[in-house]
């Protein structure tokens, strides 16, 4: 039986959240980043992009390209809330929903459709919904595969539907620029270039060896993707063996301190969702990707479980430590796990330090939900203006 | 070297001393052992750097004095399945060690003894003597409580203390906590306070048997020697500080149930067998003379009453089954004592009549 995958993406999430929110920047090109100049561009309303600018774009250069841009600051903690209300329209859908961050997830519907209903009609439904309840437009592609949804979600934006059949995965890649498929980002797409390799079915068709080890683990991936080959699961955070968040860098990072600032980000939001979750997690696992694509994963048992993100991030920070890593880094990424259930905490004789640090992120948690994720964070990563 | 030595005498020496060669080492001498004969005596030696141990046997019959190293394991084989009789051992200037007796002769290619670790030498400014039987008792009720993290390496042995008069062993693994005291004099010259690694008291328990010989404990700056007889275990000590763990033992509990020490062993043991492996989680409820025990887990469902007697209001509580079932078993009263003030709050442990000991243990989340 061929799964039945839902990918949504909502459009220039940020930008329309902003254009929401002040009605009368409806129609002009909205760019949200800063500060202006030596910050980065966060997200841009369509009406920016029609000037050639995107998201990672440095804002001196999006606003050459687009002088008569609203620039607006980037507000997370409304961003994240709205994110809140998205996920709550999606869950009655199924319960395999897995968010992928803020303006993303994957719905597995293959036996959770309603009589009478099919992916498409479940994915429109859902465009109505978000629309009606937020005022926000959403793309969706409808597949097999999270991956191929993906891909199709975003062949339209915005408010775009893009169902691929069982059976048409490879002709509907095959014609799609080869920068497109997941997991080639720009240094691999030059690389594929130089083979010769413009679109996905040029790639689907490459023999294996002519990959060789230039693309190292994600070679084979890659691969099977292009032939429409996409078979990893939805799995909901509730019933996750663990629990994780990764980013890539816009440019590749070298800076002790920038990892280690991305990774207590990264950790503060594992906690958070090992929290919201019920679970602790009883080890952490860095992974860490340079510019080669050479990814490294180290893993470590923590001492106690925990979901307080000080046990969790100090044992990462170890890892990072330890793993001697002093290259370029593209990716990183920080996972809990494996996981147990909170009810089944053991108190420790001497962590006064660790249960007081847990009243403290249960209060964090309890103002984040009540004010926004904007109205309280760490020191460490609260923005120097 | 050539000495004669009844087989069983000189087995039972190698016996004695063979919990300290190393497995697997870098240093292949390391699983020698070493066979020094002089002086009317065979001194055995074996050491992984981390524990040493020594056997002098006391021998009529030294022929020619001299050293060697050879493999114990092989040693031991070879040994241990000849015929009970008279054996010469002999060896050369190129380190063959020659076993023989009536009918039998092997030859062991062994390394030279002067390549063998010497073993530290131990100072004996503070010296406890412990009967056999009060040094067991010390370090069985305490040494199940140490940690096997070795990321927290001061939590994987005990902690000894003698202040000339007392000696205390304490152990935890920051989940629950043992202490035993027993009355030890000696040679004290100042305050001892050392961690020994679980492992070598582990290799003393197992020397000291059922001994009721006294044993002297010599506690160096970084070693501990114990001397039972004719056998010597000397160990490294752990550098660290262990947790200040006199202001975690509750100095009273509300609430005290007593219970027959075998049923509530039994009960508990059950329980855990449908308990979540990873958690091994039970909860107790108690109220006037019935203590129910509840265990949940991917398998089934437990349930136990085990019959008490109450001194204080009802309540309940949930343990991991393990650290009670690990200290109902090292006990030997018939009864024992469980306190409980509030189920967050440490329950304390204790075997009726046996005021010198106290194990602490955190109870789990209730719901």
């Amino acid at each position: 039986m061929p799964r039945i995958i839902v990918h949504i993406d909502m459009d220039a999430f940020f930008a329309s959240i902003e254009v929401l929110d002040y009605p009368e920047l409806r129609g002009k090109p909205v760019i949200v980043g800063g500060p202006a100049v030596r910050g980065v561009v966060s997200a841009a309303s369509y009406e920016a992009r029609a000037f050639g600018v995107h998201s990672a774009m440095p804002m001196g250069e999006a606003l050459r390209r687009c002088p008569q841009a609203v620039v607006m600051p980037v507000r997370g903690g409304r961003y994240h809330d709205m994110s809140r209300h998205i996920m709550t329209l999606l869950a009655p859908h199924t319960p395999l929903l897995e968010q992928m961050s803020v303006d993303e997830a994957y719905l597995d519907l293959t036996h959770w459709l309603p009589a009478g209903a099919t992916g498409a009609s479940v994915a429109a439904e859902i465009q109505t919904t978000i629309a009606r309840e937020t005022g926000l437009g959403c793309s969706l592609g409808v597949a097999t595969g999270k991956a191929i949804a993906k891909m199709a979600s975003d062949l339209r934006k915005p408010r775009g539907l893009v169902v691929v059949p069982p059976g048409e995965e490879a002709a509907f890649l095959a014609p799609l620029e080869i920068g497109k498929l997941r997991g080639v980002g720009a240094a691999t797409e030059r690389k594929l270039r130089a083979l010769g390799v413009h679109t996905i079915g040029d790639l689907a068709r490459l023999p294996a060896t002519r990959l060789g080890g230039q693309f190292g683990v994600v070679g084979p991936e890659l691969l099977a993707l292009a032939q429409g080959r996409d078979d990893s699961p939805v799995v909901p955070e509730r019933q996750a063996k663990s629990i994780g968040r990764e980013t890539t860098y816009w440019t590749d990072v070298t800076e002790r301190a920038v990892l280690e600032r991305t990774l207590l980000a990264l950790t503060d939001d594992v906690a958070e969702s090992l929290r919201r979750h019920d679970f602790l997690a009883r080890g952490v696992t860095l992974k860490l990707r340079d510019d080669a694509f050479r990814t490294i994963t180290r893993s470590t048992t923590l001492p106690e479980p925990s979901d307080v993100t000080e046990a969790l991030y100090a044992a990462a920070r170890a890892l990072l430590t330890a793993a001697r890593w002093h290259r370029p880094t593209r990716l990183i990424g920080v996972t809990a796990g494996p996981l147990q259930p909170a009810a089944d905490r053991q108190f420790n004789l001497f962590a006064e330090d660790d249960d007081k640090k847990r009243k403290v992120a249960g209060a964090i948690d309890a103002i984040k939900a009540r004010f926004g994720n904007d109205a309280i964070t760490r020191a460490r990563l609260a923005k120097k203006e | 070297m050539k000495f004669t030595c009844p087989k069983r005498v000189f087995h039972e020496a190698l016996q004695s001393v063979s919990r300290a060669v190393a497995s697997r080492s870098t240093l292949p001498i390391l699983g020698n052992v070493l066979l020094d004969a002089r002086g009317g005596q065979l001194r055995l030696v074996t050491t992984d750097l981390e524990i040493g141990m020594t056997s002098n046997l006391p021998l009529d019959g030294v022929i020619e004095e001299g050293a060697v190293t050879v493999p114990e394991r092989i040693l031991q084989d070879v040994v241990g399945n000849l015929p009970d009789a008279e054996l010469t051992v002999s060896s050369d200037e190129r380190n063959l060690l020659t076993v023989s007796s009536a009918k039998s002769q092997y030859t062991i290619h062994g390394l030279p003894a002067e390549e063998f670790p010497v073993l530290p030498q131990v100072a004996d400014a503070n010296k406890l003597s412990v009967p056999g039987p009060v040094l067991r008792d010390l370090v069985r009720k305490t040494i199940f409580a140490s940690s096997a993290d070795e990321s927290r390496v001061f939590l994987t042995g005990c902690l000894l203390t003698w202040d000339g008069q007392t000696a205390t062993m304490v152990a935890t693994d920051t989940h629950r906590l043992a202490v035993k005291r027993v009355p030890a004099t000696g040679k004290f010259a100042q305050a001892v306070s050392v961690i020994i690694p679980a492992r070598a008291l582990t290799e003393l328990l197992r020397l000291l048997g059922s001994t009721e010989e006294p044993v002297d404990v010599c506690v160096g700056d970084s070693q501990v020697l114990f001397a039972l007889g004719r056998v010597r275990l000397v160990s490294r000590l752990i550098e660290g500080q262990f947790p200040a763990f006199e202001r975690v033992i509750p100095a009273e509990t509300l609430k005290r149930l007593t219970a027959n020490r075998q049923h509530l062993y039994d009960a508990v043991r059950r329980a855990s067998i449908v308990a979540r492996a990873e958690s091994n989680k039970i909860k107790l409820h108690f109220e006037d003379a019935t203590l129910t025990i509840d265990a949940e887990g991917e398998v089934g469902r437990a349930h136990e009453e085990v019959l008490i007697s109450l001194d204080g209001e009802l309540g309940e509580i949930a343990f991991n089954a393990t650290y009670l079932q690990d200290v109902l078993a090292v006990l030997d009263t018939e009864t024992v004592e469980l306190g409980l003030t509030g189920p967050l709050n440490p329950g304390l442990v204790k075997a009726e009549g046996e005021a010198d000991y106290q194990y602490v243990v955190m109870p789990m989340q209730m719901l």
